[in-house]
């Protein structure tokens, strides 16, 4: 093991997790990548020794299939996601607690309340409990490490997966660790049993039997289990919380009494009962949904929640501590006189400056399609100034929407998709193929940068790479799609402003489903590009501003003139795209002379 | 305060995707751990890292709970960036207090403006008696590599904590590739002596509203409706009327950038400022000029 034990570590819960797994005798470990899930894969790549299989796969729902296999075969196996990638793997994931999993199968799926880099916020215990399996969730990253090595066991001992479920505060918050010695694992065999593996009808209504008797045995296991924990202080008040809202209410009340929820499903119903008769208030403190404040609600207990914390979004000391005030429990401070600081500016996330996804957006606007995004760096393209997306709504759906489009007998405009080349793989084929199956007139535009981009660069099954190796086969995408029967396929240079122009516009010409792939390598992944910087020639610049429809971070103006803004390049930021060179009609963008521009004050 | 295994304390460093504000935290929350203290630290990862707004949030004490800083109890902001320390001034505590560069990242979505050519963005300095701004870029350059005006920043707020410098030395060490070590220990130290290695700042000119006459020709009769310019339009002023004929929107948008008459098939714009040509009133109709 390349790790040391009982030193303290600072690692992120995300690391935590990864460590706690490999320290538990994971063999395989896969996922696909999704904030705030990503770092433990990424961690575990890193520190885990060379035979521990450590893999993105092409999607969750394939990582969770192989979670089941391995598991069976007998390798303790952590699979990661954030929560929406659960709904992908929802098919598997719901039948899996029927097969069982031999050695222990453990699933961290993150969630992402307040929607810092997702599509929305869905509460993912409502999917563990839907399945039936026990739900760990830690309040900070010691507590990350110690549940997922708990979580393997759990799951060997009921023969059923694991969800670890955490939300962003508790993934990235970096705090310290203790690590302790690896655990030594017997050897669990893959062992024939098809009555109990193979999903027919006969054996699903068996593994359903055994769900169904071993949920009250969990319950009564659950019910004296030290995870959750009761700590009394002041009996006026007490707090049912798990997670990060546990830290929130330590820190904004702390004499409450609280009984802090580790495992939150099943949920131990004698415990609540009890804590709830020692306290005088009972209040439920949780981020998003009221799932543990109807479930003690449920069991004919009086409990508030959501009146005072709200339902959307995160929550944060500031908000638990006016839920507390509005509940009368905490008083509200006579206002003092506040200092009052200048106003900040909006700061949006933007792409890159050299970005290949620019291009193609700036061709979309000025061609008019109804543009069917996807998800990834280039669902930017609907922000300021490109503005060039109509639709985006979960990952691979461009493709299925752009159909939809067509069959609803829109004809007034060109119907494109845009994807790109991770999500492509991810769940866009299906969709594809559907499009070619059904002779649908749309265009589809692969934005391939050879990278897994929105997520920090991972790698994908285009790229010939995973986490641990490198000279993989890789799957040639545009051949793929003339295999998948796509009339038309053009690959095209997104550097080229009137080459991509010229290809979307002959592609949204083609009647049937036609393929345009632009082949820029991402400037942020897997290696920092840039080329020569570009300036702009104060002389011939009339101001016009072409240039920031591009939106490049790099362009700006020089505010010292009165009569027009004369663009200004930061050489610092230029990566040499010449993309805006291309497009100005001055012609005022050139190359910087060798040796005068800086580039990062070397 | 002066206790370093006693202090309670919480940190921000803000600061914009890429500039090494997740790093700075490590080495604060590497220096507290040394002290026997816990740590909790919330980092942003994700989709601001596209050039969005960063923060590490660093909370130390003897036991601390979450890591997100309440309203009224951050003690120190340390701003690689000028506008990102700003946003976190609010959260102060009465005596809390601000290390922040000078530099500033002014993002495209404060340039959207193009007709007065005004900025949104907090250009001018605040002079305020709790906030330290200096060049910090200009310190790291004099250290060797201006990626380093972070680090010069964190030597600004050592000063300020009890904790010794050999310990800073050790955990910049540890978290700060080998290559870039010796520019970043230089850094460090010159940033603790910030006051007197600074160079002044100069207020700078608050820019004013552009003045640029604009008119926008019209020829009706040649439009056929292809509609190029109503998609191509950056400000997107043009749509099309019932008759298939292009019609400005909000033609006071306009900022002359010409592309719809360059690339009208049929002539039938024309875009006049004063630096191209002067007005042709004969035969166009004038859609809009200033005042
Ligand atoms: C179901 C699901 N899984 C994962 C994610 C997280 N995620 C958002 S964008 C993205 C990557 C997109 O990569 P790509 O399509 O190649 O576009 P790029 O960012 O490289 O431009 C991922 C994995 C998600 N939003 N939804
Ligand atoms: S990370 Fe890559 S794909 Fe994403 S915005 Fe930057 S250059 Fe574009
Ligand atoms: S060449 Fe122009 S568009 Fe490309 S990165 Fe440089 S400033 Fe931006």
């Amino acid at each position: 093991m390349a790790t040391t034990a009982k030193i303290r570590k600072l690692l992120l819960g995300n690391e935590a997790i990864g460590l706690g797994a490999l320290h538990a005798g994971v063999r395989v470990a896969t996922g696909y990548p999704g904030t705030p899930s990503t770092e433990t894969l990424e961690y575990m790549a890193q520190v885990a020794a060379d035979e521990t299989q450590v893999q993105w796969a092409t999607n969750e729902k394939v990582a969770l299939d192989e979670g089941v296999g391995a598991a069976l075969a007998g390798s303790r196996v952590l699979v990661t996601m954030k929560h929406v990638g659960l709904n992908v793997a929802m098919d598997a994931w719901m039948t899996s607690p029927l097969v069982g999993v031999n050695a222990g199968l453990v699933v961290l799926v993150a969630d992402d309340p307040g929607m810092h880099s997702s599509q929305n916020e869905q509460d993912s215990r409502y999917l563990g409990r839907f399945a039936g399996v026990l739900i760990f969730e830690p309040t900070d990253s010691q507590e990350c490490y110690d549940f997922v090595r708990a979580a393997f066991d759990a799951s060997e001992r009921w023969d059923s997966p694991v969800m670890i479920r955490t939300t962003t505060r508790i993934s990235h918050l970096r705090a310290p660790v203790t690590p302790h010695d690896p655990d030594i694992l017997p050897s669990r065999p893959f062992q024939r049993n098809s009555g109990k593996y193979v999903m027919l009808p006969v054996n699903a209504r068996a593994g359903r039997q055994r769900l169904l008797e071993r949920l009250p045995q969990m319950t009564d296991w659950v019910e004296s289990h030290p995870f959750n924990q009761e700590e009394m202080r002041s009996t006026s008040i007490g707090v049912i919380t798990s997670g990060t809202s546990y830290q929130y209410v330590r820190d904004v009340m702390p004499e409450a009494s609280v009984l802090k929820l580790g495992i939150t499903n099943p949920l131990p119903e004698q415990k609540i009962r009890r804590f709830a008769q020692k306290v005088e208030r009972l209040l439920v403190v949780e981020e998003s949904e009221p799932y543990l404040e109807e479930s003690v609600r449920s069991l004919g207990i009086d409990a508030q929640g959501k009146v005072f914390f709200p339902r959307a979004g995160e929550l944060s000391p500031e908000l638990v501590r006016l839920g507390f005030q509005q509940a009368g429990i905490l008083e509200v401070p006579t206002s003092s006189n506040p200092a009052i600081w200048p106003e900040s500016v909006m700061r949006p996330p933007v792409l890159c400056p050299g970005c290949p996804h620019a291009t193609p957006f700036l061709v979309l606007r000025e061609i008019g399609a109804y543009v069917n995004g996807d998800i990834g760096c280039y669902t930017l393209g609907a922000s300021e100034p490109l503005s060039a997306m109509d639709t985006c709504l979960s990952m691979g759906s461009s493709i299925g929407m752009a159909v939809g489009m067509a069959k609803a007998g829109v004809k007034d405009r060109p119907i494109v998709a845009t994807i790109g080349d991770s999500t492509f793989l991810h769940g866009g084929i299906p969709a594809f193929i559907d499009a070619v199956w059904n002779d649908a007139d749309i265009t589809v535009l692969i934005l391939d940068n050879g990278t897994t981009a929105m997520t920090g660069g991972q790698a994908h099954a285009g790229t010939g790479t995973n986490l641990r190796s490198s000279g993989l086969p890789r799957v040639d995408i545009a051949a793929l799609c003339r295999t998948m029967g796509a009339g038309s396929v053009v690959v095209v240079d997104p550097y080229d402003v009137g080459a991509t122009h010229r290809a979307m516009l002959g592609a949204t010409r083609y009647r049937g489903v036609s393929v345009v792939i632009t082949n820029r390598p991402c400037v942020q992944a897997p290696t920092k590009l840039f080329g020569r910087t570009y300036g702009v020639d104060a002389n011939l610049c009339d101001g016009c501003q072409l240039c920031m429809n591009i939106g490049c971070p790099a362009l700006g103006w020089d505010l010292a003139t009165e009569d027009r803004r004369i663009a200004l390049i930061d050489a610092d930021q230029c990566t040499g795209c010449t993309v805006c060179a291309q497009i100005c009609p001055q012609s005022a963008i050139l190359p910087v002379p060798a040796g005068s521009g800086s580039r990062g004050g070397k | 305060m002066n206790d370093p295994t006693q202090i309670h304390a919480n940190v921000v460093v803000a600061g914009v995707g890429g500039q090494g504000v997740v790093l700075a935290g490590n080495i604060i929350a590497d220096v507290c751990m040394y002290y026997g203290l816990d740590v909790k630290k919330a980092e942003v990862h994700g989709m601001s890292q596209r050039g969005g707004a960063v923060s590490s949030q660093v909370r130390f004490g003897v036991e601390v709970h979450g890591g997100l800083i309440e309203k009224g109890q951050l003690n120190w902001i340390v701003g690689f960036e000028w506008a990102e320390a700003l946003r976190w001034m609010p959260l102060l505590s009465p005596e809390g207090s601000v290390f922040v560069s000078t530099e500033e990242i002014i993002p495209p979505s404060a340039l959207k403006d193009r007709v007065s050519g005004m900025v949104r963005y907090p250009l001018e300095l605040l002079d305020h008696p709790r906030v330290r701004a200096f060049d910090a870029p200009a310190l790291a350059k004099q250290a060797g590599n201006v990626k380093a005006a972070g680090v010069v920043l964190l030597g600004a707020l050592s000063i300020d904590l009890p904790f010794s410098l050999d310990v800073w030395n050790q955990a910049l060490t540890r978290w700060v590739p080998t290559k870039a070590l010796e520019i970043n220990l230089r850094a460090f130290e010159l940033g603790r002596r910030w006051e007197e290695k600074a160079p002044v700042t100069k207020p700078q000119p608050v820019p004013k509203p552009i003045t640029r006459q604009v008119w926008l020709n019209l020829e009706e009769s040649w439009c056929k409706g292809c509609g190029i310019c109503v998609n191509v339009c950056p400000e997107r002023i043009w749509t099309l009327n019932q008759k298939n004929v292009v019609e400005a929107l909000s033609p006071e948008r306009c900022t002359g950038c010409g592309l719809c008459e360059k690339l009208c098939p049929d002539f039938a714009i024309d875009v006049l400022t004063e630096s191209t040509i002067r007005v042709n009133e004969e035969g166009g109709s004038v859609l809009w000029q200033p005042n």
